[in-house]
């Protein structure tokens, strides 16, 4: 469903992405980690569309993310790690808006606006307060309803647990095994290593650009144990391999 | 972004404009709602300025229509072509020097950019629905038509016209400034853009100069205009500077086909901006889009220097921030390279000492504006660290505003000194008498724009932005009385600066109390009487007077009816807001007693009515008189005295001084802006203005003092 060849993102000097080639088939959750400034989110903002890549190609259900980039997004839903919201719409006015967006009329943008609102519990009084009013927990909310009110098949999530608290990231959890279940495909990047380990059905580690390891969690455990590694859970995996020297 | 095979699934360009345009209006209703006690300053301000410009505009253009001769029939046309023509090549520049930053680091355009929009459509509908969500914007031109329309006898329908002729040249000029900013954000590398944001901004500036001198001109100076005009005229009679003018030349001229030609000629021309945006967003997106990185970066690393101190931080924070920095060397050499280097305006500018000084004065405005009140945006997210250090808040402020201010004193002085030198003449005393004016008026100005910068804090929402419209019309609106004080005559200017100096002291004491508590959204919200926003109503009575003797006689009653009727408005409006905080008042009977005294007074004084007051008969006398007065005690008695007896309560209630300490503070704070507004000094504005002050205080009623005055007035009017 989400593919990349060789995709590289420089930024002046800098190879902040090294042709990562990396595949996430139809109905699974993919586990995206790595470090602080690994090249994550870059790699997900070049799958949206908002980074024009180096060099490589990317591709979501068949459409090219940079020559289809428009078609593809009725076909995607984008969390960002720090989603902008208007402070002075309301969260019932923030979700018509990217109805509308979607080519929603005013009727039809409400209704879908209200769903999307329902499956991530945001109430009738939030709906009503300005976004500035929001926690930090109610803006991952609202952006992440943002995200699929239009019923996408894959989900680019960037940190969505961030600033959750322990029920809303159960909720968030649940969603995302939710979609996996309807077939839909979801990319998440996470810090939260165990939540990864019991959620994803691979994940892919990333350090400095690059590309380290791809698999299921238990399938690289006891490959990294077979070669020696520390790998008693996925954290100790994943340090293992992010501190080890390049 | 290849629009390809989906565009049958986007949304459309107009669903797009309409739920941008809803995403303005409701964001702006919102903030509003929210924050209900600025809201009334920008309408006041959107009210009070177009005015002054269509007064000031009249007047010029009955002074040339009055002086035309044979040779010049036309030289109140050509001044309003020349006023058009600079307005609109000001206001261009600027779009084009702000629009490196408008696609750069502007959130909203992930939030659109990750849905099925392409950067084609979202750039025709952000052009036309910018245009549309902001009436100030979209009106620009109508302040300069209304005053040929009114002195030429046009109808209303001329209105109109101006209103469809500036709505589709500033889709021209934002469809312009967005397709320049679309090629120079994708084809500029960003260390060149830097320069580019250089050379835009000095043209930014040269054309804010080239306005301020050709404005000047034709404003202050119509008789000096008349000998340039002639030069002008190839210019401006023919050719692309004549297109904007050329619908309300034609329908003067009651040639209907020249209307709709000249019509036709701007659609396209807004047509063609919209086409041309339209084609460069789809050519630069066509290998994908991505957002530019911010044009000035800061540096990534410096060599750690000597141990900062309040004064060492300022400094470092000015040479760091490099785009302003270069703002602040442009800006001044622009303003005395106009003037200097072309003939326009010179002759004018430097005729006396005063002239010179009003020129640097407001190249220092300009200046302000862009640093140490935009400084205060980012200053305003560091506040959390000041108020962990054992340091006031009001020293670190003061600090700011020394650092800026000996920058200002150094520009000004070097400016005035280069401008005189230049223009010759000016006795020694004239030139001492002005340049310590000048100097007072920069170190004013950097203390206004920090406390200014304050005012407007808000620490409880981390997205909103610190400075709004309001801030800065405030800023401009407060410094631009100190052109009183350099312009007029000294008892006139001595009252200006007076003036200048309450307000700046008043709005640098409601920003220390206002960035002390930021982060309280329970204080932020408390609406209670603040001194800045009672020094900022009572400097628009005071300047109403300044305006009113500009106007030509037939234009003074409407001017002055609508003035005092937005005053008197947003005086109770203010009111209404603090009404919890001020002290309760005594029964309605108070105001018969108030009246009665005053209608008895009557028979023994008799008392004219406000001087700005003059009856042209369009309204009944006694309307415009009422008017007046009202406005005026609404705003010295009520607002003024009242957040004057409030705060005194308040330091007082830390002091245990007596309550009627605050009562004598309040009654004095009030007669003694009476006396600065008055314009005749006799006994009679310090009496009625203590009479009323005290019975405000006696019966803690606004409606006692105004009955009283209104009736003192009117039994001695109507007999």
């Amino acid at each position: 469903m989400i593919r990349t060849i060789g995709l590289s993102k420089r930024y002046g000097d800098k190879l902040a992405l090294n042709a990562l080639s990396l595949e996430v088939r139809a109905g699974e959750v993919m586990g995206f980690l790595g470090p602080n400034g690994s090249g994550k989110t870059t790699t997900m903002r070049l799958l949206m569309g908002l980074l024009r890549p180096s060099a490589g190609e990317a591709t979501i259900a068949g459409l090219d993310c940079v020559r289809d980039s428009v078609a593809l997004k009725q076909k995607v839903g984008y969390l960002p790690d720090e989603p902008f919201l208007y402070p002075y719409l309301t969260g019932l006015e923030m979700l018509e808006l990217g109805a509308g967006l979607h080519g929603k009329k005013a009727a039809a943008a409400r209704k879908t606006a209200r769903a999307a609102a329902e499956r991530v519990e945001l109430d009738e009084t939030s709906l009503r307060a300005t976004t500035s009013t929001y926690s930090l927990g109610m803006r991952k909310r609202l952006a992440l309803a943002l995200a699929i009110l239009h019923e996408p098949e894959v989900l680019i999530l960037d940190e969505p647990t961030n600033g959750l608290d322990p029920r809303g990231a159960r909720q968030m959890r649940a969603l995302m095994e939710e979609e996996a279940t309807r077939g839909h495909t979801v990319l998440v990047s996470t810090h939260l290593l165990d939540a990864a380990e019991r959620l994803c059905h691979r994940v892919a580690i990333i350090r400095s650009g690059s590309l380290q390891l791809v698999g299921a969690p238990a399938h690289l455990r006891a490959e990294a144990a077979a070669k020696g590694l520390p790998a008693q859970d996925l954290e100790a995996l994943f340090l293992g391999i992010t501190e080890a020297a390049p | 972004m290849n629009d390809g095979a989906s565009v049958a699934r986007q949304v459309d360009i107009l669903a797009l404009t309409f739920l941008i345009l809803r995403v303005r209006l409701l964001s702006a209703w919102h903030r509003v709602r929210v924050h209900g006690r600025v809201g009334w300053l920008v309408p006041l301000i959107a009210l009070v300025t177009p005015l002054s410009y269509v007064g000031l505009m009249s007047q010029a253009l009955w002074e040339l229509h009055r002086r035309a001769t044979i040779s010049l029939p036309d030289a109140d046309q050509l001044a309003v072509t020349l006023m058009v023509v600079a307005v609109i090549a000001a206001s261009f520049a600027n779009r084009l020097a702000g629009g490196l930053s408008l696609l750069a680091t502007v959130p909203e355009n992930e939030l659109f950019l990750a849905r099925p929009v392409s950067l084609s459509r979202l750039a025709v509908a952000r052009v036309l629905a910018s245009t549309l969500a902001d009436p100030v914007g979209a009106l620009f031109l109508l302040p300069l038509w209304t005053a040929p329309i009114l002195v030429w006898g046009l109808s209303g329908w001329a209105l109109l016209l101006s209103v469809a002729v500036s709505v589709l040249v500033q889709i021209t000029i934002t469809g312009c400034a967005q397709l320049a900013d679309l090629l120079l954000s994708r084809w500029v590398r960003p260390h060149h853009r830097a320069r580019f944001a250089v050379a835009l901004r000095l043209v930014a500036t040269a054309a804010l100069a080239l306005l301020w001198i050709a404005g000047t001109q034709v404003l202050r100076a119509p008789q000096e205009f008349m000998s340039h005009a002639l030069a002008l005229r190839p210019w401006l009679g023919v050719g692309p500077a004549h297109w904007p003018t050329a619908a309300l030349l034609a329908w003067r001229h009651g040639n209907t086909s020249g209307v709709f030609m000249a019509m036709l000629g701007l659609a396209l021309a807004a047509a063609a901006a919209l086409a041309a945006t339209s084609s460069a967003a789809k050519l630069v997106s066509r290998q994908g889009w991505e957002e530019p990185a911010p044009v000035w970066t800061p540096r990534v690393s410096a060599e750690p220097g000597a141990i900062l101190t309040p004064w060492r931080r300022e400094l470092r924070l000015l040479a760091r921030d490099r785009g302003r920095l270069a703002l602040i060397f442009l800006v001044p050499a622009t303003f005395l390279a106009v003037p200097l280097l072309t003939s326009q305006g010179w002759a004018w500018t430097s005729a006396s000492p005063s002239r010179i000084a009003m020129l640097v004065f407001s190249m220092l405005v300009y200046l302000a504006a862009s640093g140490p009140l935009l400084h205060m945006q980012g200053e305003q997210r560091a506040f959390w660290i000041l108020q962990t250090v054992p340091v006031s808040l009001a020293r670190l402020f003061a600090m700011k505003a020394a650092v800026w201010s000996a920058l200002f004193v150094l520009i000004s002085s070097s400016s005035f000194l280069v401008l005189v030198l230049a223009a010759g003449g000016g006795s020694t005393g004239s030139l001492v008498g002005t340049s310590a004016l000048l100097v007072g008026g920069s170190v004013g100005l950097a203390f206004l724009a920090v406390g200014l910068g304050a005012t407007a804090v808000d620490l409880t929402e981390p997205a909103r932005p610190a400075l709004g419209p309001a801030s800065f019309y405030a800023f401009l609106f407060v410094a631009g009385l100190y052109n009183v004080a350099l312009a007029e005559q000294a008892s006139v200017a001595l009252r200006g600066a007076v003036m200048f100096a309450v307000a700046t002291a008043a709005t640098w004491h409601s920003g220390l109390a206002r960035a002390r508590w930021a982060h309280d959204p329970e204080e932020v919200r408390r609406q209670e009487p603040r001194a800045s926003d009672a020094a900022l109503l009572a400097m628009v009575v005071f300047l109403a007077p300044f305006a009113t003797e500009r106007l030509p006689i037939a234009a003074v009653e409407v001017f002055t009816t609508l003035l005092h009727g937005g005053v008197l408005w947003m005086g109770l409006r203010l009111l209404w807001h603090w009404r919890a905080s001020l002290r309760p008042a005594r029964g309605v009977v108070w105001v018969v007693c108030a009246a009665a005294l005053g209608a008895g007074l009557s028979r023994c004084f008799a008392v004219s009515p406000p001087g700005e007051v003059v009856s042209n008969g369009v309204l009944p006398t006694w309307v415009p008189v009422v008017l007046a007065i009202a406005a005026r005690e609404v705003c010295l008695r009520g607002v003024v005295q009242g957040a004057a007896e409030h705060l005194s309560c308040a330091a007082a209630a830390s002091k245990k001084a007596p309550r009627w300490t605050a009562f004598a503070v309040g009654v004095g704070v009030s007669v003694s802006l009476e006396l600065l507004i008055a314009r005749e000094h006799s006994w009679s504005p310090v009496a009625l203005g203590l009479t009323a002050a005290v019975i405000r205080a006696a019966t803690g009623r606004v409606a006692a003092a105004t009955a009283f005055r209104c009736a003192l007035v009117l039994s001695g009017l109507l007999g």
